[in-house]
């Protein structure tokens, strides 16, 4: 088989605050090939938002420290990599769009402008080529009138819209890579429909590698080939998305999908009460090593759970997951 | 379910000023709420499902109709009281927000921000009120020793049940709940939604709950009713707005939720939500319907009962012929 795009091995990341060193991201690891879609899963502090983050070094240090960990992009070490060889990838081998597209488009250049800009520095296309081919992407992202937009500014536009030409934008230099954070979340559900359905024909017709961040596992269920679950700055699972779905192998994954109330379900009086995880998700700055992070809210938790950190074991064909429970 | 009408509203618009216009983001709504009963909301930003809610609240002012409230000593029009004739019915219906974080006062203790109805409807006082308050935060499930912290102390989902604590205080028959759980995370909305579900049970409260959550709707409402530019466009039992969604809207909505057993394609629907200053003629959902024919773009459909206790707003389906799919 050929060698993963992208491969995050072991990565740790922490915040220092008054409070004392926040780990964010602990030891977390996770390899996906070329043109796969890889799903992140997790609550707001699991960490999923930072380790996107980390892979370009977007994370302003201090007050983030970037412990250990590789972070291999066709084969070379992101976190070695110097602030020149980091500029030409991003927006070029790897692009990045965000949960809130009007805070990542420049609000007083024009939206031709701001995607000549990439096009001109990665594809070395001169200003008519360049913009040209700004219009031919947003034409590609179903935006009406594309050239009529392409002169106009980001205020003009809807949510869904702006979403759309960040799109646009993110793979007008043809990415190997493209991150995805939250990029649905802050847009109405037939709009999510509408974007979520953009990103899945273009990766297929460009080949795309799609890191795709969310809190929702439904957006994941019907995008990713590979889902990685994380809680706590760790991940908790990882799988096929078929096989993650079907056979959760770990208590955390699992009482997160059973809390999710089912719109297929019949309602009618028969209400039965939703299962719900206890407590609340951890606070970094508080959080004890020598157990599992999940054990204080975890419904299947041992006596073990708390006396030391669970392993990452495998529990089916290529299907890890993080848990005392599995190596009984 | 199945108790007396609590409130009634009839032909209900609410305009604002905009620029470009005037808005009239409810226009000519007609709902009923029964005792106990949880009528769910649904619909798009800008739909005016908030202004629908924060109007039987008189925290807007309604320019056109009427919002009878059922007392024992008959029914009074919320929408033609004001001040002092307002203050006495107000206390029998409470509002829940969507922001836990700014709708409590940060300068106010948990014990004084639930207090605080039981003062100004004078309902309690001194050692009693005391008494009352923690029975209110053991009730929504919180410590009472937490009387003290301010709300920055709380987690999101700890300061949501002070808001249903203080909206508890008085109590309401009718509590409107406005995307309760749309700020909070995953695995702490299941709680949030048994916790309201266990409400409802425990004093018998009608809800109108207002989310763009489907599948929480589907879970907590009794009857749904679907909004899109200020109209009701369809109403049904929960169980079957789910599996027979009939209006084209209801259905692209429905179909956009995703759930994790069934991969199914979503509906994509073209174009954007149109501006409420100006909205569609006719059928206001025509521009992006599928099933739209020339009829749709000048007639304005009325809500029709297609089946029993089943209303949709849609120019191609009537009791006779309620399936548009099966039309050429």
């Amino acid at each position: 088989m050929s060698e993963p795009l992208l491969s995050i091995r072991g990565l740790r990341v922490g915040f220092r605050t008054e409070h004392g060193l926040a780990p964010a991201v602990e030891g977390v690891s996770y390899s996906v090939r070329q043109g796969k879609t890889i799903g992140i899963v997790g609550e707001s502090g699991s960490g999923k938002s930072v380790t996107n983050l980390s892979i370009l070094r977007l994370i302003p240090s201090p007050p983030c420290e970037i412990g250990a960990g590789e972070i291999l992009f066709e084969g070379r070490d992101l976190l070695k990599a110097s602030q020149r060889e980091l500029r030409a990838l991003r927006g070029g081998k790897i692009a990045m769009i965000f949960q809130d597209p009007m805070s990542s488009l420049h609000p007083l250049m024009r939206i031709s402008a701001q995607m000549m800009e990439l096009t001109r520095l990665h594809l070395g296309l001169d200003k008519p080529a360049a913009k040209e081919h700004s219009i031919a992407m947003l034409r590609k992202a179903g935006i009406p009138d594309p050239a009529r937009i392409a002169d106009g500014y980001p205020h003009l536009l809807s949510g869904g819209m702006r979403q759309r030409v960040m799109i646009a934008m993110a793979l007008s230099t043809s990415p190997k890579l493209l991150i995805a954070d939250e990029p649905t979340t802050a847009l109405d559900v037939t709009i999510q429909a509408l974007i979520l359905d953009l990103i899945r024909r273009l990766r297929d017709e460009t080949g795309t590698t799609v890191v795709l961040t969310t809190h929702d596992l439904g957006v994941v269920a019907g995008m990713a080939d590979r889902v990685v679950v994380m809680y706590a700055g760790r991940v908790f699972e990882t799988a096929p998305a078929a096989e993650l779905f079907r056979n959760p192998g770990n208590p955390y994954t699992r009482a997160l999908l059973r809390s999710i109330p089912d719109v297929a379900s019949t309602g009618d009086g028969k209400r039965e009460k939703l299962f719900q995880i206890p407590g609340l998700p951890p606070v970094l700055t508080n959080m004890n090593a020598n157990e599992c992070p999940f054990a204080p809210r975890c419904p299947d938790a041992k006596a073990l759970c708390r006396e030391a950190p669970p392993p990452f074991v495998q529990v089916g064909p290529d299907h890890f997951s993080l848990c005392w429970e599995a190596k009984a | 379910m199945n108790g007396a009408t609590l409130l009634s509203i009839r032909n209900l618009s609410v305009e604002f000023t905009a620029k470009g216009g005037r808005v009239r983001a409810v226009d000519g709504v007609s709902l009923d709420i029964r005792k106990g009963e949880t009528l769910g909301l649904v619909g798009e930003s800008g739909c005016g499902k908030t202004t629908l809610g924060r109007a039987i609240l008189r925290l807007n002012t309604p320019s056109a109709g009427a919002i009878q409230y059922f007392t024992p000593d008959g029914p009074r029009d919320l929408a033609q009281l004001h001040g002092e004739t307002l203050l006495p019915l107000r206390r029998h219906i409470q509002m829940v927000f969507q922001d836990p974080y700014s709708s409590l006062n940060p300068r106010m203790t948990v014990g004084a921000i639930i207090r605080e109805p039981l003062l100004s409807f004078r309902i309690a006082r001194g050692h009693d009120a005391e008494g009352r308050v923690s029975r209110l935060m053991e009730q929504v499930g919180l410590d009472p020793s937490y009387r003290r912290r301010y709300p920055r102390e709380l987690s999101g989902g700890q300061r949501q049940r002070v808001g249903i604590a203080r909206a508890l205080a008085a109590s309401p028959e009718l509590i409107v709940a406005d995307e309760p759980i749309a700020a909070l995370d995953v695995s702490i909305q299941a709680q949030i939604l048994n916790l309201l579900e266990g409400l409802r049970a425990e004093f018998g409260l009608a809800y109108l709950f207002i989310s763009h959550d489907l599948r929480a709707v589907r879970y907590l409402a009794d009857r749904v009713a679907v909004m899109y530019l200020g109209h009701i466009v369809e109403t049904a039992p929960a169980a079957k707005i789910g599996s027979r969604p009939l209006m084209p809207y209801t259905k692209a909505l429905m179909s956009a939720v995703r759930s994790i057993d069934k991969v199914a394609r979503p509906m994509v629907l073209s174009g954007e939500i149109p501006s409420p200053v100006n909205p569609p003629s006719g059928c206001r959902f025509h521009t992006r319907c599928p099933w739209a024919v020339a009829e749709c773009s000048h007639s304005k459909p009325e809500l029709v009962e297609i089946e029993p206790g089943h209303f949709a707003a849609c120019n191609r389906i009537s009791p006779e012929r309620p399936e548009i799919e099966s039309m050429a």
